[in-house]
């Protein structure tokens, strides 16, 4: 397995007639081209294509990776990254509407989750797509934030190679089929949004999206939990 | 043979202090090679694997400052595992065994712990300067052995250290009669500051020049210690979000105004628009200032007080200067020489236009600042046409590191890759000794490098090439490379392979996510005894490679590193790296 990549295979095959799944460049062709892949550098965009960044939502398919989904890029030391992540998480805590976020600017129990040195990566999969994903929470300071990538990682992959769901996942807001699900270091799964969110990167070891029938039995188990 | 007593000689070496000449010294002859290890006081070490303790003493008995690097640079962005090495207990338990008359030690990305920290302070009488960047594994624990024990302690720094603050009584370990402080840095501890112990610490040390304390330490004790150092030339400062009342500013300006020697400004891990005004009256002889940690400061206020910065040197700060920002700079800045605009915003969200820079703050910057020699610089954009006229602006290019945030982006005006303005830049920048590329790059751009960076050291290509040719084009080029950085770029066997003796002139090399193969590898170590290849795959994956044939001699090394050494594999790797 490449360590540092950001695609892990899964247990299922999913796609018995394409090309079989490989731990190569490329795993397969067609629609799965823009999305499956480790990225490498011919994941870009070529010479001479118009093609940016701001295309891709235009795309059916994830977005082409970004800058905060490349392992290690930008080239910022982590010394500085952290800075400026645990600044930011201080500021969206105080927009959450934490008043003592304000008062302890300097604060003497900071989480050690939160001043991450290491791999701040936790992966993450959805129901039905063999091919997972990892995301850096230290590369986000909210719950929307941390959604929106998720949402433009999966645009579209729906598992199957019939119809293409364009749809928007829309993790948060219960509108979706599909939940955010995580789980925390004592190995509980809990749909992701309970907590303070300097709190949840703190305690969240994996990420899952889940269908919306599988996760009820879930949000009764948590809130027996509470 | 030699004309002079060997006394007159050693005198005369005496004189050399670059490490490079020093170096060349030792190859004239055996006479000169002994006098010049029996003299040598300083000693740099680029690589803590290449030699071993016990034969660096041996070849330099009078050694009094020792700098070692361990970790390879791509360390700094996560990509090596903390455990990979890079100890330096071995060292100064051998240190301490010969008896050296150990100084001074300075320590790059290397793992030192506080058992590490406590020898050292017990075991050399006169040692006197201590420096730690990027370094990891110890605590404020290790700092109080310092403090207590180096009866003659000039230089505590601490540059960007992962310190585990157990706030403890550190800086109240430093003795009543510890007066002889030049430097102090701990602006990376991220705990509460002992400010009365603090206060007295400097209160008794007249030599302090510099002093760089952490985010902890408020205003009011700012201005307090100020006051009672007016003449430091090198201050870092706190975090001070909040803006201070009428009083505690004009008690915080008056102290500033006296410290007349005050030259390099940094720290500011958050500074209010208002305090930082507070440091007008000193502006004009500033030649460093760093802002690059304040990142909720509006762009408009660092402009204003950059204005007043007439004799900066050095000057490291944000994107969210903005081009125009940078404009003023160029205007302001006539003696610049060291630029780095860093990213203020990591989250790459593509419709925030406020804060950033692009080509036009670069092409500003290179018409207005005739001094500048380094620079590094962030941004969403370029072109080749802006490369082309920096390059012409400043042909002075020792250091030129350039990243744009989105990997293999083109020229945006042309969709054309960036070879020709990268190409401009090392064409007529002769003395480029440091680059870093990025953006869409074909191989034609390494064809550039290797024809004209003929004094190029370091390189780092990222997201950059076609085919092996484009790594063959620098390896065979680049005659002064010493260290070779790539990541995400489709170089493989063929490139690694066709000059093993190459490696022999180099530091080191680093690739990642490219296309070498563990077959290749292995070719490598074999041919080349004097190198240790390493391999190194992330723990969590173990698992998973049981699973296959892990001999399979096809399968792509996710991460190599491969370096010179003189004493062969080392002892101390951890199960995630494989020497071959």
């Amino acid at each position: 397995m490449r360590g540092g990549s950001e695609l892990e295979l899964g247990k299922s095959n999913l796609l018995p007639d394409e090309n079989e799944l490989e731990l190569g460049l490329s795993l397969g062709t067609g629609a799965w081209r823009e999305r499956g892949r480790i990225l490498t550098a011919k994941d870009f965009p070529s010479v001479g294509s118009k093609r940016t960044a701001a295309d891709s939502s235009s795309h059916q398919g994830a977005s082409p990776p970004r800058s905060s989904q490349v392992v290690g890029w930008p080239p910022v030391g982590s010394h500085r990254m952290n800075s400026l992540v645990n600044k930011q998480a201080m500021k969206a805590e105080q927009g959450e509407g934490d008043e003592e976020g304000k008062k302890k600017v300097i604060k003497e129990d900071e989480p050690k989750g939160v001043s991450v040195h290491g791999s701040g990566f936790v992966k993450v999969n959805k129901d039905g797509v063999g091919i997972g994903r990892k995301v850096d929470m230290r590369a986000h300071s909210s719950y929307e934030n941390l959604a929106r990538t998720l949402e433009e990682m999966f645009f579209g992959m729906t598992g199957t190679t019939s119809v293409e769901m364009v749809k928007p996942l829309r993790l948060l807001d219960g509108s979706s089929e599909f939940v955010l699900t995580y789980e925390d270091k004592e190995g509980d799964w809990m749909l992701v949004g309970d907590v303070p969110w300097r709190m949840f990167i703190t305690s969240v070891k994996r990420l899952r999206i889940m269908g919306t029938s599988e996760a009820s039995g879930l949000a009764t188990r948590h809130q027996e939990q509470k | 043979m030699n004309y002079f007593p060997d006394e007159v000689i050693e005198h005369i070496f005496d004189f050399i202090a670059s490490h490079k000449d020093r170096n060349s010294i030792s190859l004239v002859s055996k006479s000169w090679h002994k006098i010049e290890r029996c003299s040598r006081k300083r000693v740099f070490i680029g690589n803590c694997y290449a030699i071993n303790p016990e034969r660096l003493i041996e070849r330099f008995p009078s050694l009094k400052s020792l700098t070692l690097k361990g970790k390879p640079h791509f360390a700094d962005f996560n990509l090596v595992p903390h455990e990979w090495g890079g100890f330096v207990h071995p060292w100064i338990v051998a240190l301490a065994k010969a008896r050296v008359g150990l100084e001074e030690l300075r320590l790059k990305r290397m793992v030192v712990s506080d058992e590490s920290l406590e020898l050292l302070s017990r075991s050399f009488a006169g040692f006197k300067s201590l420096v730690l960047v990027s370094c990891e594994g110890f605590t404020t624990d290790g700092l109080a052995s310092i403090a207590a024990n180096c009866r003659h302690l000039r230089e505590l720094d601490l540059q960007e250290n992962e310190i585990e603050d157990h706030r403890g009584q550190w800086l109240n370990c430093f003795p009543e009669s510890s007066t002889a402080l030049t430097s102090l840095n701990f602006s990376c501890l991220k705990g509460e500051t002992n400010l009365a112990a603090l206060e007295r610490l400097v209160a008794r040390s007249p030599n302090l020049e510099s002093l760089k304390v952490n985010r902890a330490v408020p205003l009011d004790a700012l201005t307090r210690l100020m006051s009672c150092a007016p003449q430091l030339v090198d201050l870092g400062v706190g975090s001070y979000e909040n803006e201070p009342d009428q009083e505690s500013f004009v008690k915080l300006m008056d102290a500033i105004k006296k410290c007349t020697s005050l030259r390099s400004l940094s720290g500011f891990s958050e500074v209010a628009p208002l305090c930082l005004t507070a440091f007008y009256p000193i502006c004009q002889n500033l030649t460093s200032l760093n802002l690059s940690y304040a990142a909720e400061i509006q762009g408009n206020h660092v402009v204003r007080f950059i204005q007043f910065c007439k004799r900066l040197q050095r000057l490291w700060i944000l994107d969210s200067i903005g081009d125009k920002g940078l404009e003023v700079v160029a205007s302001t800045c006539k003696e610049l020489q060291e630029l780095r605009v860093f990213p203020s915003d990591l989250h790459d969200e593509e419709d925030n236009n406020e804060a950033s820079v692009t080509e036009i703050g670069l092409v500003a910057i290179s018409a207005g600042c005739p001094k500048l020699h380094s620079i590094l610089y962030f941004c969403k954009q370029m072109t080749n046409a802006a490369l082309i006229t920096v390059a012409k602006n400043c042909p002075n290019f020792i250091r030129f590191r350039l990243c744009i945030l989105e990997p293999n982006k083109p020229d945006h005006t042309t969709s054309q890759s960036l070879d020709e303005g990268f190409g401009a830049i090392v064409q007529a920048c002769k003395g480029l000794r440091r680059l870093s590329v990025s953006g869409l790059l074909t191989d034609k751009v390494f064809l550039y490098i290797g024809m004209y960076a003929e004094q190029l050291e370091m390189l780092s290509i990222a997201f950059a090439g076609d085919t092996d040719k484009g790594m063959l084009y620098v390896l065979n080029g680049c005659k002064k490379m010493r260290k070779l950085e790539i990541r995400d770029s489709p170089f493989g066997n063929a490139a690694l392979l066709a000059d093993v003796d190459k490696y022999r002139t180099m530091r080191s090399l680093w690739m990642s996510s490219c296309e070498v193969t563990l077959g290749g590898c292995k070719r490598l170590a074999r041919n080349a005894p004097w190198l240790n290849v390493e391999i190194i795959n992330e723990n969590e994956n173990n698992d998973l490679m049981m699973e296959r044939n892990e001999e399979d001699e096809r399968e792509k090394v996710d991460r190599l590193y491969l370096y010179r050494t003189v004493v062969g594999a080392r002892k101390d790797a951890p199960p995630c790296v494989t020497i071959l």
